[in-house]
């Protein structure tokens, strides 16, 4: 009981707030007490190592300043990129798919463009030169040589269609 | 020729670096980090812990500073920041093993066999070995939980008022009171194991300087 009155007492305070009378008690009992004895002068040593620890003190060196500066700009640049990030992350399923439509219409022209030449041979080398068809394809080039009277006499001249070349007599 | 900043009050510098002005809060930072680095010398040794957690405080601060509403004083609000900063950094960082007394390099050992000696504490400081004092502390403190390094570093250290702790960092000052006995136990019995430890060999002397 005696012993941990004076423990509490040199937990419940500094040991430098103690009074005069109080460290008198402290002496007196620690005199006859071993254990209290340990524990004040290991107080009395913790006292001493924090005083001593308390003046350690570290100064700033004159480039703290340019330092914490160039943090801050470099801080406020950060939240820039953060923002093209989230803009390019939100966009991105949007390109994507404008990038798929884009494959997808370059694929089909190439596609159209190069099935054509490959029909139109195969088609016009099925028209002989007996079909309606050949007419129909060659019509300009006959209507910018012939009048329509010259026409006239070429369809109904039996001599001249004998051939067949410009179709049949109706 | 000196700067026009350097004659502006606490709280119009204050307003000026919350309108993004960053000259104004280089001022800040210039007239403050003195007492900065005092806050992050309690809790860190190292010259480089020590900056880092100063660059950490008013890094922080700057992104706080719309919160800076002038009631108090600018020096205050930085000492909560800083201390705060740098509570979380040590809670952040590993706890080291107990403190032994085959750990302590000779310097250190000296000073408790001179503790041991002698425990009047004028004769401690007249001996002027106030670094190994300083390890010592270091040494100990750092078996010690963050919080309880900083009450009693504030506390028994600068013997600061419990009002004055509570309002650094946030606590109440029951709280303040309460860690404060606790730690003061703990740290009690660390030394006590290493002074017994001392008592048992006192001639044992670590070899690694820098202590384990």
């Amino acid at each position: 009981m005696r012993e941990n009155h004076i423990i509490n007492l040199l937990e419940e305070r500094t040991l430098g707030s103690l009074s005069a009378s109080e460290l008198e008690i402290v002496k007196a009992h620690t005199a006859g007490c071993s254990n209290c004895l340990r524990a004040y002068e290991a107080a009395q040593a913790s006292l001493l190592m924090l005083q001593e620890r308390t003046s350690v003190i570290v100064e700033p060196t004159p480039f703290f300043q340019t330092k914490v500066m160039a943090a801050i700009r470099e801080q406020n640049l950060a939240p820039k990129r953060l923002e093209y990030l989230k803009m390019w992350q939100a966009a991105r399923p949007l390109v994507a798919s404008m990038g798929v439509l884009i494959v997808m219409l370059l694929s089909l022209t190439f596609f159209t463009d190069g099935s054509q030449p490959q029909t139109e041979p195969s088609n016009l080398a099925s028209i002989n030169d007996d079909s309606p068809e050949w007419v129909i394809v060659d019509r300009d080039e006959a209507y910018d040589e012939v009048t329509f009277s010259q026409a006239l006499t070429i369809i109904y001249d039996p001599e001249l269609d004998a051939g067949g070349a410009y179709g049949k007599q109706p | 020729m000196t700067d026009p900043l350097e004659q502006v009050s606490d709280l119009e510098l204050a307003k000026l670096a919350q309108q993004t002005d960053e000259k104004a809060f280089a001022e800040i930072v210039r007239r403050y980090s003195p007492r900065v680095f005092q806050v992050a010398s309690r809790f860190f040794r190292e010259r480089s812990q020590v900056e880092d957690a100063s660059q950490e405080t008013f890094l922080r601060a700057y992104t706080r500073l719309a919160d800076y509403e002038g009631r108090g004083s600018l020096e205050g609000w930085l000492t909560r920041i800083a201390t705060t900063t740098c509570l979380n950094l040590l809670r952040n960082s590993q706890r080291r093993p107990e403190a032994e007394a085959t750990a302590l390099t000779e310097r250190e050992g000296d000073w408790l066999d001179n503790h041991l000696a002698s425990v009047s504490a004028e004769r401690h400081r007249a001996a002027e070995n106030s670094r190994e004092a300083a390890d010592l502390a270091d040494r100990v403190l750092g078996t010690l939980s963050p919080d309880d390094r900083l009450v009693l570093m504030l506390v028994d250290g600068e013997d600061m008022p419990i009002k004055g702790v509570a309002d650094t960092t946030g606590w109440s000052q029951s709280k303040v009171k309460v860690q404060a006995f606790r730690a003061r136990r703990r740290m009690r019995e660390a030394v006590e194991k290493l002074l017994a430890g001392r008592r048992r060999n006192p001639s044992k002397r670590s070899t690694s300087e820098g202590g384990g």
